[in-house]
């Protein structure tokens, strides 16, 4: 068997390495999943909505020949040659027509009564649909076209991507976590209000994190009483037929944000797949940094607790990509579970690129870079601006860029910020500062 | 001395979100008006929360987040329509 990502997804997931899998790259499902419960405020521009809606192109890195990806837009050809040229082997794409920006490729998919046809023919063929995350929108979908969904049902995965299951599991398994608690009714939620006074008033600070927000969001950070107090009073003047789901615990101190992540097969098997740090700017996600520079000793941490974290989640029903937010504290102390995503990470879609064009001894980071543009670019046109700024071949340095359809996502009329998601691939850190630094210039940043 | 209840009226509403974006935003800020695009001040996901609290503060506003709208951020004006309507002025 080829020992590569991709092929171990398939036999995780279906069993079998030839499956032909459908994939859908429905980012932020946690809106799905977050419907019906309790938030804080939270708005979100059109602009945002439409480039996070058309991440759905990642979807591209990890399916191959044999595979199928559904997308809200037709890739730029010329996109799609770069991809080719790199190595991947590319599968047939569907685009849905009619899209809406503001929709998930899911719910676009399901409004295009053509390709839902197309896609019951590729049922009765025997794929299987792969997504991002699965909420009550593919399991419809995978109603509406008969393809069976290779995955548990979204009852399952809503449950396990809980930031208070999260909580759970931890205190279950006896990994360290910050002081705090999981709050799943308005009762349990006052008590911890009343434990994190205490807190406050000797000068530690709180965080307050709804237990289905994403990307950073629906988490805020307070250091005194009276606004401990606003936030509570807030969250219960919430609909009243709204659930209350979150986490309050402390707010540590971290030197280093980490992602890892594993794959739980359908018969329980736990993988471990890697390790990334993960650059954050105010609690939102920018990228990944890897390999990471850690002790040996924090890396065999994190490894020792991917099975019993998996065993875990196959006993609740999980099985899937699985991937984990922990951090280190300024003592070198590793927190090993902040967060469980069991549904696929941004450093999932980039596995099979580094596995293609990242050398052994390479460092590599993945980001995205802000394009101020005043109307929608061709592929060729950004390619051209990054010209002698893109590795030549593998192993060789530069960007390779892995979603092209987020750089115009949100244009409309005047000016709009596209965004160009890549790896920066170096032969060493301080090579990969100053490639990061000559790429951020020339698509005019600063 | 004796206390005086300011009264809370439009104008007042516009001032306390004009002083919240200052110590939200930081830095330095252009002029506040009606007008102002709040997104386009810098203003994001995170801010508006911040936001909120200290109008909450500063106003003794209560606010819904199921009342929340988008629309509600567009501007100064709009966000000061919102509260002016959530506090009865």
């Amino acid at each position: 068997m080829d020992d590569n990502f991709t092929t171990r997804l398939k036999l995780a997931l279906t069993g079998a390495t030839d499956t032909s899998l459908v994939y859908l790259g429905n980012f932020e499902v946690e809106r799905q999943w977050a419907i019906g419960e309790r938030s804080l405020p939270r708005v979100s521009t059109a602009a945002s909505g439409a480039v996070v809606n058309h991440m759905d192109e990642f979807a591209l890195l990890l399916a191959g020949a044999d595979d199928h990806v559904v997308l809200k837009a037709a890739p730029d050809p010329d996109y799609l040659a770069y991809l080719k040229g790199l190595g991947l082997e590319l599968p047939t794409v569907h685009v849905a027509s009619g899209a809406d920006a503001q929709r998930s490729v899911t719910e676009d998919t399901l409004g295009d009564p053509d390709l839902l046809a197309t896609l019951s023919e590729l049922a009765a063929q025997g794929c299987r649909l792969v997504a991002h995350g699965v909420s009550t929108l593919e399991e419809r979908l995978a109603r509406a076209t008969g393809l069976p969904l290779a995955a548990p049902d979204s009852s399952t995965c809503k449950s396990v991507n809980s930031k208070v299951y999260s909580r759970a599991v931890a205190d279950r398994l006896g990994l360290r976590q910050p002081l705090g608690w999981g709050c799943s009714t308005a009762e349990e939620l006052t008590t911890a209000v009343g434990e994190c006074r205490a807190l406050v008033a000797a000068g530690r600070r709180i965080g307050i994190k709804e237990a289905f927000g994403v990307s950073g969001k629906g988490i805020t950070v307070v250091d005194d009483e009276r606004r401990l107090d606003r936030l509570h009073r807030m969250i219960l003047r919430g609909a009243e037929n709204a659930r209350i789901s979150f986490v309050i615990e402390e707010w540590v101190t971290k030197t280093v944000d980490l992602n890892y992540q594993f794959t739980v097969s359908k018969d329980g098997t736990v993988r471990f797949d890697f390790v990334k740090e993960a650059l954050t700017d105010r609690n939102v996600h920018k990228g990944h940094r890897m390999p990471p520079d850690l002790p040996a000793t924090t890396l065999a941490e994190i490894r020792d607790v991917a099975e019993p974290l998996g065993a875990r989640l196959a006993a609740d029903g999980y099985f899937g990509v699985v991937g984990v937010d922990a951090f280190v504290d300024p003592d070198g102390g590793l927190y090993p579970v902040v967060e469980i995503n069991a549904r696929h990470n941004m450093s999932t879609y980039q596995v099979p690129l580094q596995e293609k064009l990242v050398g052994p001894n390479q460092v590599a980071l993945a980001r995205y870079y802000p394009l101020p543009l005043e109307r929608p670019v061709p592929f060729g046109e950004v390619s051209r601006m990054l010209d002698g700024l893109m590795p030549a071949r593998p192993g060789g340095t530069g960007l390779v860029v892995n979603n092209f359809a987020t750089v115009n996502a949100s244009a409309g009329d005047g000016p709009f910020e596209g965004r160009l998601y890549g790896l920066v691939v170096a032969d060493t850190t301080d090579e990969l500062t100053e490639i990061d630094r000559r790429i951020t210039e020339r698509l005019g940043g600063t | 001395m004796n206390e005086t209840t300011q009264t809370v009226d439009r104008t007042r509403v516009v001032l306390a979100i004009g002083s919240a974006l200052g110590t939200v935003l930081g830095g330095d800020l252009p002029e506040i008006t009606e007008d102002s695009r709040l997104f386009e001040l810098g203003l994001d996901s995170t801010g508006v929360l911040e936001l909120l609290l200290h109008l909450e503060d500063e106003l003794g506003l209560e606010v819904d987040p199921e009342n929340l709208q988008m629309e509600h951020f567009e501007s100064v004006g709009a966000l000061a329509d919102f509260v002016s309507a959530e506090l009865g002025v």
